[in-house]
């Protein structure tokens, strides 16, 4: 019982990053019908600014990177859009996945020369500070990950449903044409839209890493769970994102607790494989 | 279309042919050799994936896995002493195949990024499959693979353990796979699985079962995928899970892409360039993945084509020449 | 009667794009299905030929039911179609298509198509033939080795009806295929249609032009949001109240 309700609350806490992760894939593959792999590199990234903010700064300013790697990654997103996504606008969905299976391949392979092959640890403050809730054991950087990725997850959720600029993202994915017509500048949706699945992104990753260890290729499994949590979810749904990644997390954490924790990361692709055998489209129809 | 266009194009093939039989003599050192059967063995592989990808339109990332499974069946079973390596050859491309065709009956009802998804799933879990499962595979590292040795075919010695030798080999697969694939696209087949590509819903409305083809495609690639593995096995002596892992399945996209999806001589010019040009560029290996990462995306959006499809589309009487 | 629809019914979510639609085709008819935007016609086209499957209701073709079934087995039973928007094998050659249309009546498999045995042989070589003779009767022998996609309308919609006439079918169904055609056009495509009314093929027609449908067709269907109002003869139809109110009303 002790063990299911420790297991249960990692399961919440590596949710919360999935779920910022798949929210930030939703929002440009339901906005922009764009199944934007890259996002794994920018999430790799994120991780790996955070290393070197904090190995300049100290670790005591861990928190403050955070901002600093989204607006970074905000910027990184709309240099995509800009420069490789808008010239495959009109291009079927085969060729832009494989755009943005290209530009996390530059990701990786760059940070890979810039950074260097071995895997990095963040010394965090706040990885030493545990709490105790009962038969619950937490570090308050896990806390803090599970603070951090909700708040940020609802607060983009009710951004684009409640802001003007919410509502004209959302008019935008309806119907491209007409909201062109109108006289919404897509262009400037667009690159928002990226951005801020980037920033979502690059966020999850510098909450996780400094309970994980960094590397190049960190990337592909997170980004291939959030592929999963969104195909579960309902593709380019925002409440199935983040539903769906709170749902995987607990659902890897238990598998990895009762099952075998050798292959916790199977789990999740199991459940896809298996999903996608019965509906072929997802779990949900958009 | 007749006769007479044969002519010139049989003497540049053969030219081609002769070259490349000469080429052991032409490159020497260790490691010229080593390349150019680790480029024979790709050339496997990617006109494999051509066959799913350039042909039938479906993009799949578990080509590196097929290779993986094929070269760690052959592996095993001649670890364990249960085959030695032709027969284990044999069973590694059936049993690649039939793993293709079971996971390819599910996988192949969804399409596009889906599709592609979920082939990464499937690499991922053979990735980890083979890590973690010690007993069998040896972890990071299954080593003793004897390879075929030593052999005698009536009355002739050959010695398989020579590099020129076993890139010899080699080149009689890649024959053999290229001349095999080549009459399979340019049959009523291949025309099912273009249709396909094409415009599915119109090649349904004219009687050809997408499933079928797809699957089909899908697993004789897989089988392709599996001699190639197990030719890499016989060659290494030792091989570790990192060849079936995604990145291996990357890479290959980049070489089809590059090469010209779709077409035969792409998939022999892909493999060349691609492992050549971190050569000429003198780039340690770790700028590999940088590199194919930029090539990928400038052939995606400039020269979606590749370089062959390219030169094929530049005048229809070329496409006669190049295949 | 070769093609019997019985009660036949479709619904998109709430919306009944179809709903309780009986009629039947005769064997060597021409039945036209007129009606405005909107009526169902193009859905009776995929239901039929197995793109959707009917909510309700039976689709009968020479006495056995194929409601539901998949497109490319109804193909293979002998029914044929065009499209409303134009679909080819856009990068490959006009004679390729029409090879592509002969593939539900060959056999060649794998074996045949690597061992290049005799049997596969003579197949392709016969295909090549009934691929000039279809290429022939349709008029597009001319420009056999152009790429499909850079043929004019006129030409792709003949290519299109070439295709289909390849799968040798029993039953043809043809969605507007003289939509936007300057008359000198029209006149061409309805010569085709004759022709092959003549070899015995069956057609089934959707048609907006209700001048060519009526010079065309022996019977015809008229339909208004799903449902059929009326069924006979051209002059019958076209003089029917409902007909013309639907019409008139809507456009």
């Amino acid at each position: 019982m002790d063990q299911l309700a420790q297991q249960l609350v990692n399961g919440l806490i590596t949710g919360s990053a999935y779920a910022l992760m798949a929210l930030g894939l939703a929002l440009i593959y339901g906005i922009m019908h764009v199944a934007n792999f890259a996002l794994g590199g920018v999430y790799m990234v994120g991780a790996f600014l955070t290393f070197y903010f904090v190995s300049w700064l100290g670790s005591p300013f861990y928190l403050l990177s955070l901002p600093l790697v989204m607006i970074i990654a905000i910027g990184l997103g709309a240099l995509t859009e800009r420069f490789a996504f808008r010239l495959v606008r009109e291009a079927p969905h085969a060729t832009t996945f494989i755009v943005a299976l290209g530009l996390y391949m530059i990701l990786e392979g760059g940070s890979s020369v810039v950074f260097g092959h071995e895997w990095k640890t963040i010394p965090s403050p706040y990885n030493d500070l545990v709490f105790k809730l009962g038969p619950v054991s937490v570090t308050f950087q896990r806390l803090l990950i599970f603070v951090v990725c909700a708040v940020l997850s609802l607060a983009v959720y009710v951004g684009i449903m409640k802001t003007m600029t919410g509502k004209m993202i959302r008019a935008a994915s309806q119907n491209h044409d007409s909201a062109c017509l109108i006289g919404i500048n897509v262009n400037r949706m667009c690159l928002l839209t990226f951005g801020l699945g980037s920033g979502l992104a690059a966020a999850a990753g510098t909450m996780i890493a400094p309970t994980f260890m960094v590397g190049p290729a960190m990337g592909l499994g997170p980004i291939t769970k959030a592929f999963v949590v969104i195909v579960l979810g309902g593709m380019g749904s925002l409440q199935g994102a983040i539903a769906g990644g709170f749902i995987l997390g607990m659902v890897e954490s238990l598998g990895a607790g009762y099952i075998s924790s050798m292959y916790k990361d199977a789990f999740a692709f199991g459940i896809l494989i298996v999903v996608l055998i019965f509906k072929p489209t997802g779990l949900f129809q958009r | 279309m007749g006769r007479k266009y044969l002519r010139p194009r049989i003497w540049i093939y053969l030219a081609l042919a002769a070259l490349l039989f000469a080429l052991p003599w032409i490159v020497t050192g260790r490691y010229g050799i080593y390349l150019a059967t680790m480029v024979g063995i790709f050339v496997i592989l990617v006109i494999s994936l051509n066959l799913v990808f350039g042909f039938t339109g479906q993009i799949s990332l578990a080509h590196g896995a097929f290779y993986g499974i094929g070269a760690y069946t052959c592996g095993i079973l001649q670890v364990k002493g249960i085959l030695p390596f032709w027969p284990a050859l044999v069973v590694a491309i059936l049993f690649t195949g039939i793993i293709g065709i079971l996971v390819g009956i599910p996988m192949l009802r969804t399409r596009g990024p889906y599709f592609a998804i979920g082939t990464m799933c499937l690499g991922i879990i053979v990735s980890l499959v083979l890590l973690n499962w010690q007993s069998l595979t040896g972890g990071t590292s299954l080593g003793g693979i004897a390879g075929p040795g030593r052999m005698n075919i009536g009355g002739w010695e050959i010695d398989f353990l020579s590099s020129k030798t076993y890139y010899y080999l080699v080149l009689i697969f890649d024959a053999l796979s290229l001349f095999l694939i080549y009459r399979l696209i340019h049959s009523r087949i291949g025309r099912a699985l273009i249709a396909i590509r094409e415009e599915e819903e119109l090649a349904e409305s004219i009687g050809v079962n997408p499933m079928k083809f797809k699957v089909l495609s899908f697993g004789i690639a897989a089988m392709f995928a599996g001699l190639g593995g197990g030719l890499y096995a016989g060659y290494m002596g030792a091989i570790d899970p990192d060849i079936a892992s995604v990145g291996t399945s990357f890479n290959l996209l980049v070489m089809v892409l590059m090469g010209g999806a779709g077409t035969i001589m792409g998939s022999i010019v892909g493999p060349i360039l691609l492992w050549m040009i971190p050569e000429w560029l003198q780039a340690a290996q770790q700028y590999r993945p940088l590199i194919f990462g930029f090539i990928l995306l400038l052939i995606i959006i400039f020269m979606p084509r590749g370089i062959v499809g390219w030169v094929r589309g530049l005048h229809p009487k070329i496409s006669d020449w190049i295949p | 009667m070769l093609l019997e629809v019985q009660g036949l019914t479709k619904f998109f979510g709430g919306l009944a794009a179809v709903l309780d639609l009986d009629f039947n085709v005769g064997k060597g008819e021409i039945l036209g299905i007129i009606g405005p935007n909107g009526s169902g016609k193009t859905t009776l086209f995929n239901l039929i030929t197995g793109v959707h499957r009917p909510t309700r209701g039976n689709i009968l073709f020479e006495g056995r039911d194929i409601g539901g079934k998949p497109s490319y087995h109804i193909a293979e039973a002998g029914i044929a179609r065009t499209f409303q928007l134009t679909k080819l094998f856009g990068r490959v050659s006009v004679f390729t298509n029409v090879l592509m249309g002969l593939h539900c009546r060959t056999k060649t498999g794998l074996w045949g198509a690597l061992a290049r045995d005799g049997g596969s042989r003579w197949e392709e070589k016969e295909s090549g033939r009934k691929v000039l003779d279809i290429l022939d009767f349709t008029g597009l022998s001319g420009i056999r080795e152009k790429t499909a996609e850079l043929l004019s309308s006129e030409e792709q919609r003949r290519l299109m009806i070439a295709i289909a006439l390849a799968t040798g079918p029993k039953l043809l169904l043809l969605d507007e295929p003289t939509a936007g055609m300057s008359a000198e056009e029209t006149d061409t495509v309805v010569a085709l249609m004759n022709r092959m009314h003549e070899m015995g093929i069956t057609l089934l027609l959707i048609e907006h032009n209700m001048k060519m449908a009526m010079s065309v067709c022996g019977r015809i269907v008229a339909l208004e949001n799903g449902t059929k109002i009326a069924e006979g003869p051209p002059a019958q139809v076209s003089t029917d109240e409902r007909v013309i109110e639907a019409y008139l009303g809507k456009d």
